[in-house]
């Protein structure tokens, strides 16, 4: 037996604290729902809630509970608690302001620098297509997703010289048309779509799902993955695990991940810059001409930043805090289910019959994510920019580690 | 202010029932001041009782009474959280329609009772949120339910999800070393009722340090600080234990790390090989 250095608890810590389950209290005097519920939302005394903590401690039923009793994180995120100001909580607040700053710096440099921005890069976004067997529109829509790239890269403050960013954008161009969406493999040639029709070869506004192909040194795709004893990676992750001559090129989430980190670079020295400024003397007028600008820029950076919660069905966002909400519009036949919008300027959503959509521009369109899970997506959270988990109907979990590029079940 | 036992003083119960809608719900002051006596239980502060959630109160004792005012508040506040709760609870859609329509029966009453209609939300006593006693009311009707019927999974999800199918439980029942079993029992009743919940809600239901957290009302790093304190501080008290009992240090480390599920899975594995060795069919 592998010798395992001593973290965590005690095996035999563990052993006993299992055996002594079910000790808590005789058959039937279990705490009642009053008491679960107002033990969960901390209403009661500490008397009270010492008896129903060591009544858990020992009863496995009254745990799951209390567990399934805790509000969706995404509803207590966004059915607001009044507690700050425009409703937000500070956790929300800071990261507002922050993705604000970011939005407001990303339009400022692109105002700056209209050479990059084309009116054919705006009308090229990539938005979902319905699920029809399209392999010409496919290479389009990956071609959209290239030359999209460079209005997201070009608009963050420090890119690299107009020279690298051609050339990076020709790369990307290059890559993205041979394949597609970076979440599933590389597809496989048009005449192979052609053949596969609306097998597991369909495409996806830009998804794309291929068939397997052993030998060929491509990466296998969803039906590999199904015909794989190794059920706990997505095809992505087999893709990458053999080393191809193009390696997929994983088109917005790298970018992505730049543009994130270089706007929350930029956000917090934006933010530090409104410190020093409000920090100036507040008798001279300057001094309160800017402290009302900097308020009024605020209120500008919190108001572009969108709340997101589903209700009755549909996903909807409000700009003003929660005081009004608008349905968000989503590609036909979605019913969103799950909704995350904790990384600034991303959100995502999990739906029906295994859809998750992903936005990076506040919701005005939406890419399609494939991965292996079955059943609805019912919960969806991203605890930082990386780490994501997902949960289906089907009582499956998957988590990504790297800001929902690679999903591995649990 | 502290009341005598189930007694709420009628002036207070006169304040509470105006500020509660309780007559918007067709509620008597009498009615209500029986409410407010039952949500109280004993002899509680005036504080405890005007900690109560008053207007939820009157709304659940109102759609008790049948009041149709009441229920159409009622449906529109709670209907949609109903089913988003349920939908929570069992990831499932038909499911969650299933058990929230279930719940739905047993608030509206469905039972009688010495000929008088019974309702589920006659028994909510406005501790915590009618909202938070509706998911658990959701929750623990899951749970029984789970409880009485057998999780049918099917062979093919087993294997496609990469676990072997579940042999048969051991016959023999593997017995921790009793002194081992003695230190470690008297090591975990040292430990508060919350540090004991924690220990179990992570380790034995493999709950996450963020659900943890939040059903404690804490933050995560709060709960993750505490696990591995609690980790150390049992694997030290445990050690001594057993070193003042005369083992070696190394033999009690040891034994420390000794799993009672390893110990029935290798006499098993032991009882299968000398079977073989005498030729004779190996047990389950």
């Amino acid at each position: 037996m592998t010798e395992k250095p001593n973290t965590g608890l005690p095996k035999s810590a563990l052993s006993r604290l299992r055996a002594q389950q079910g000790g808590g209290a005789p058959a039937g005097e279990h705490p009642d729902a009053n008491l679960l519920a107002a033990f969960s939302e901390q209403a009661l005394e500490a008397g009270e809630r010492e008896q129903v903590l060591m009544h858990l401690g020992r009863c496995a039923d009254c745990r799951e509970i209390v567990a399934l009793n805790l509000p969706a994180v995404e509803e207590k995120s966004f059915v607001e608690e009044k507690r700050g100001w425009l409703g937000l909580r500070p956790e929300l607040m800071r990261w507002g302001i922050v993705g604000a700053s970011a939005a407001v710096v990303v339009a400022a440099v692109l105002l700056v620098k209209p050479e990059l921005e084309s009116p054919r890069a705006i009308q090229n976004q990539v938005t979902i297509a319905k699920p029809t067997d399209r392999a010409d529109q496919a290479v389009g829509e990956a071609s959209g997703v290239a030359r999209e790239a460079p209005k997201l890269t070009a608009g963050v403050a420090d890119r690299a010289t107009e020279k690298e960013a051609k050339k990076a954008d020709e790369k990307r161009r290059d890559a993205a048309s041979e394949r597609g969406y970076p979440m599933a493999a590389p597809p496989p040639p048009p005449s192979a779509l052609g053949v596969s029709g609306g097998s597991s070869g369909g495409v996806l506004g830009g998804v794309m799902s291929p068939k397997v192909e052993e030998g060929t040194g491509r990466a296998a795709g969803a039906a590999a993955a199904n015909e794989s004893k190794d059920m706990r990676t997505t095809p992505a992750v087999v893709a990458q695990s053999q080393p191809q001559a193009n390696a997929p090129v994983p088109v917005f989430a790298e970018e992505d991940r730049m543009q994130a980190s270089q706007a929350k670079t930029l956000a917090k020295q934006k933010v530090d810059e409104d410190r020093k400024m409000m920090a100036a003397d507040s008798n001279t007028v300057a001094a309160r001409a800017t402290k009302s600008e900097v308020s009024g820029r605020r209120f500008q950076l919190a108001a572009a930043t969108r709340t997101w919660r589903i209700a009755g069905g549909k996903l909807q966002w409000s700009g003003d805090g929660g005081a009004s909400w608008t349905i968000a519009s989503l590609p036909d036949g979605v019913k969103a289910m799950a909704v995350d919008a904790g990384v600034p300027g991303v959100v995502w959503v999990g739906a029906a019959s295994g859809m998750v959509l992903r936005s990076a521009d506040q919701g005005a369109s939406w890419t399609p994510v494939k991965g292996l899970w079955r059943g609805d997506v019912v919960y969806l959270k991203f605890q930082d920019a990386v780490q994501g988990t997902l949960r289906t109907s089907n009582h499956e979990e998957w988590f990504s580690e790297d800001g929902g590029m690679v999903w591995k079940r649990r | 202010m502290s009341l005598s036992k189930n007694m709420v003083p009628e002036d207070l119960a006169q304040e509470l029932f105006a500020s509660s809608r309780a007559q918007e719900f067709g509620l008597s002051l009498a009615g209500f001041t029986r409410a407010l006596e039952r949500a109280s239980k004993g002899a509680v502060s005036e504080a405890a009782i005007r900690a109560l959630r008053l207007e939820e109160l009157a709304l659940a004792q109102g759609c008790a009474a049948g009041n149709e005012h009441a229920w159409d508040v009622f449906l529109v506040r709670y209907r949609e959280k109903l089913y988003d709760a349920a939908r929570q609870v069992t990831r499932e859609e038909s499911s969650a329609r299933e058990l929230a329509d279930s719940l739905y029966a047993d608030l509206f009453g469905t039972r009688t009772q010495e000929g008088r209609r019974v309702s589920k939300l006659e028994s909510y006593s406005g501790r915590g949120s009618l909202d938070g006693w509706l998911r658990t009311v959701l929750a623990q009707e899951w749970v029984n339910r789970f409880r009485k019927t057998k999780r049918l999974v099917s062979l093919e999800e087993q294997e496609e999800a990469g676990a072997q199918f579940a042999a048969a439980a051991p016959e023999v029942n593997a017995v921790m070393d009793p002194a081992v079993s003695a230190a470690t029992d008297q090591a975990l009743a040292e430990l508060t009722a919350e540090d004991r919940y924690i220990l179990a809600a992570y380790y034995l239901d493999e709950r996450t340090l963020a659900q943890v957290a939040r059903s404690l009302g804490v933050h995560e790093s709060t709960v993750s600080r505490k696990v591995e304190r609690l980790g150390k501080k049992l694997r030290k008290d445990i050690l001594e234990r057993l070193l003042r009992a005369g083992r070696s240090r190394r033999q009690a480390e040891e034994a420390m790390e000794v799993d009672v599920r390893d110990l029935a899975v290798d006499v098993r594995n032991q009882l299968k090989k000398q079977a073989r060795g005498q030729g004779l069919p190996a047990p389950d």
